[in-house]
């Protein structure tokens, strides 16, 4: 999100706040979601993709909700309303003056988007139709495809070849498809909001949400491109009755803004990149330049997650927190409570409590089912910043850490550190604090550095 | 609506008296001069310049106090007896362009010994653009530092007047009230290039090393004008002034002024341009008119126009390789060990 919209979207969210009735606000959000898609979704090489690939994020909206939602008046209501959305914007290649255009470059013919809105269509009926207890099939395939576009998109390898095929369709030659050709905006989340929603239906869980509704959640411009993922029904709870707060909102975007714009991009000048990793010729400084970097990270991302949270209450919805102190914890399971938790709670939903259960049944060595699961859900959470070695050996790192400190827990409990007097209690508490911080920043070596050499590189400078 | 409006208001009232204090006290007085180089990151061995900071660690910057804040000059100790200090201003090929700080001609004297044993400390205040007024701007500065020899490489491109305007670099004025809305791209680069401080003081890195460039041009246009100008000396556009001004503002302190070596093109209209700065026949009587003025003002003059050969230029026909600077260094160490 770029200051252009976050202030774009202040003023609008600042507007609708402003209005009473409900009915009114819902149809308003809905449209703005959609016309957000499109007008916030960054430039494409690959011609007119700036349009399909948000055109393809309210497709899979609409086609999870078939399968998961029932279609009642509202819906239908709503459905065409996103539907005629997208034909909106697809006509404003009709409008002769380009400043005017909500996508970055001419959308597509119109006799395509046409087409296009039809297979949405016939796909949203279809699945609708569909009993949502015989819909294993039509479940599967739908779970497939978020994570295969999820798998292209994190895969260089995988996008380069995407990139190559979709630039044949779009009549340019692949031989200059490169992996960042797949811009898709935002579809890290949106993909971990659908398959919640997917999985839980597939488990029974009632699913309320209408058609414009669920568009709302999965695509709420505050939250689109960096989260945080909040619950569908928590949303819709929120939805349903916002309350609007000026003052709280201000003060979580300039928080937001003076840790995004300010004290990340100040430490952006000297926090470890994969271009000066290896220039450092004194330790020390390389030191500093990684302690930058964890700063810089927590600055940039809770930033933006507090411009989200901020933009939200403008609308009287509240997202739940993403960052809460992450840095001044005293061990690696409450640093993981603290950092990134929407995301680190839909994991331990989704992967870590399920495969626990699994392997605590058939009785496995309690080593072992404290450490695959671990390992497991932190490989993913790792994966999912981009399939890559190095991205693999961080989560690793970190499933480790969490291992060990269980281990450690189990060896010196909270309990018995209660007890030691008010000083050595609060020193104890300090060095863990930094323990924690340096090995969590140690791990970001892995995360922000290319390749498996480069890291290694890095870490004998640092301890040379 | 009222909580709001005086939260506005309240903002607006903050903010104009933050204006009002920041004009009365005016603090890039005293604020350009400090800086964290020479504390908790060395100094630079030369001033800031740079166009791609990311990468350079590194930009361009025009308040000299803040320049001079972060030089290594600024933070060093006394003179004392056995130091002999020399301080290198100039242009771009004296600053280094494409040259680590101890491949440039500062880093190839420094550390040499005289031969009455006193040890050469150099220090380069060259600053990257063609231009008289500004080396003066430097010479003021330099001499500040108690220098036993300056030396001023320069080349006929810093002389047109028109070189002249805009010079990238300025004094601070203090006489009038500062704002702090007029202030804050001088206090914006304060901020930054102490920011690039851990980079400087971790890698040693002050440009873009792996800018792809091209090699100086060898085959010239036909033109034989210079600076829009046709005729061999076109005398009334040359700042003579400002160099005689510099020789005066030395005084006692030896100068010793060198004519930069350039590349002699064997190209195309070779036999009418030297390369792609200057016709022949205009640089020749400039040249002429050089030593002449230098002996006539009896200051110190080395003329090293032909010592280097072509591939010892980079990516213009007056920036030189460090084996270039060697060269050179070795011709002003001469020059300094007879005059000394």
């Amino acid at each position: 999100m770029t200051i252009l919209h976050i202030g774009v979207l202040a003023a609008f969210l600042t507007l609708l706040g402003l209005i009473k009735n409900q009915k009114a606000i819902h149809s308003i959000l809905l449209l703005g979601s959609i016309l957000f898609c499109f007008w916030a979704q960054p430039a494409v090489p690959i011609r007119h993709f700036d349009f399909w690939f948000p055109a393809s994020t309210l497709t899979l909206v609409l086609w999870t909700w078939a399968f998961c939602g029932e279609f009642g008046k509202d819906s239908v209501i709503d459905f065409i309303i996103i539907l005629c959305g997208i034909l909106s914007i697809g006509a404003t290649r009709f409008i002769p003056d380009e400043r005017f255009l909500i996508t970055r470059t001419l959308p597509p013919l119109f006799y395509k988007i046409g087409i296009f809105c039809a297979i949405t269509a016939v796909g949203t009926l279809f699945l609708a139709k569909i009993p949502r207890k015989s819909g294993r099939i039509a479940f599967s395939v739908l779970i497939g495809l978020i994570i295969l576009i999820m798998v292209i998109l994190k895969m260089p390898v995988l996008a380069q070849a995407f990139s190559g095929v979709l630039r044949r369709i779009a009549g340019q030659s692949s031989e200059n498809a490169l992996p960042d050709d797949i811009r898709w905006l935002g579809f890290s989340y949106i993909a971990f909001r659908l398959l919640s929603v997917l999985i839980d239906c597939s488990k029974g869980r009632s699913f309320e949400l209408s058609c414009g509704e669920f568009l709302i959640y999965v695509c709420f411009p505050p939250a689109l491109t960096a989260g945080p993922i909040d619950q569908a029904d928590a949303f819709r709870k929120k939805l349903s009755s916002p309350h609007p707060d000026y003052l709280s909102a201000a003060e979580r975007i300039a928080l937001g803004l003076f840790r995004k714009f300010i004290l990340a991009d100040a430490l952006a000048r000297f926090s470890l990149s994969p271009v000066n990793a290896l220039q450092f010729t004194k330790p020390f400084w390389a030191w500093v330049s990684l302690a930058a970097y964890s700063l810089q990270l927590f600055f940039d991302f809770a930033g933006y997650s507090d411009i989200a949270v901020g933009l939200g209450l403008l609308v009287g919805i509240r997202l739940p927190e993403n960052f809460r102190h992450p840095y001044l914890q005293p061990d690696l399971s409450k640093f993981w409570n603290s950092w990134h938790i929407t995301l680190t709670q839909w994991v331990r939903s989704y992967v870590f409590n399920p495969l626990t259960r699994k392997l605590k049944k058939k009785k496995f060595p309690e080593f072992f089912t404290l450490l695959i699961p671990q390992i497991c859900t932190m490989g993913i959470i790792g994966l999912w910043h981009g399939v890559r070695l190095n991205f693999l050996i961080w989560g690793i790192w970190h499933a480790l850490g969490l291992f060990c400190h269980q281990i450690w827990s189990k060896f010196v409990p909270d309990a018995k550190i209660r007890t030691l007097p008010g000083l050595w209690k609060k020193l104890y508490r300090i060095i863990l604090t930094v323990l924690t911080f340096v090995f969590v920043s140690l791990g970001w070596v892995w995360f922000v550095l290319p390749d498996f050499p480069s890291a290694i590189q890095f870490f004998s400078r640092l301890f040379s | 609506m009222k909580k709001y409006f005086r939260i506005c208001l309240f903002t607006l009232i903050a903010f104009a008296l933050f204006c009002g204090l920041y004009q009365a006290v005016s603090p890039m007085k005293f604020l350009g001069k400090i800086s964290f180089y020479n504390h908790i990151f060395p100094g630079r061995e030369r001033l800031p310049f740079g166009e791609s900071p990311r990468t350079a660690y590194n930009f361009s910057l025009s308040n000299m106090d803040i320049l001079f804040a972060s030089h290594k000059i600024s933070g060093a100790e006394e003179k004392v007896p056995g130091e002999f200090r020399v301080i290198v201003i100039g242009d771009s090929s004296s600053w280094g362009i494409l040259l680590r700080p101890e491949e440039t001609l500062t880093g190839k004297l420094d550390g040499r010994f005289l031969p009455d044993g006193r040890k050469i400390v150099c220090y380069n205040l060259a600053y990257p653009t063609l231009s008289l007024a500004k080396d003066l701007l430097l010479l003021d500065r330099a001499l500040s530092f108690s220098p036993d020899l300056i030396l001023w490489p320069l080349t006929l491109e810093s002389f047109p007047v028109d070189k002249q305007e805009n010079a990238p670099l300025k004094e601070p004025v203090f006489t009038e009230k500062h704002s702090f809305l007029n202030d804050r791209k001088e206090l914006a680069d304060w901020v930054r290039l102490q920011l690039y401080g851990p980079m400087w003081a971790g890698t040693g890195i002050d440009q873009d090393y792996s800018v792809p460039y091209a090699p100086p041009q060898t085959d010239l246009s036909e033109d034989l004008s210079f600076h829009g100008m046709e005729g061999v000396l076109p005398e009334i556009s040359l700042s003579w002034e400002l160099l005689e001004e510099g020789i005066r503002k030395c005084g006692n302190v030896p100068l010793l002024i060198i004519n930069e070596p350039m590349l002699i093109s064997s190209g195309l209209h070779s036999d009418l341009r030297y390369n792609f700065y200057y016709p022949k026949q205009t640089y020749d009587a400039w040249r002429r008119e050089l030593t002449q003025k230098a002996a006539e003002w009896g200051t110190d003059f080395l003329d090293l126009w032909d010592l280097l050969p072509n591939d010892f230029f980079t990516n213009s026909a007056i920036h030189y390789n460090a084996e270039g600077a060697t060269m050179i260094a070795e011709q002003v160490y001469q020059r300094i060990c007879t005059s000394e």
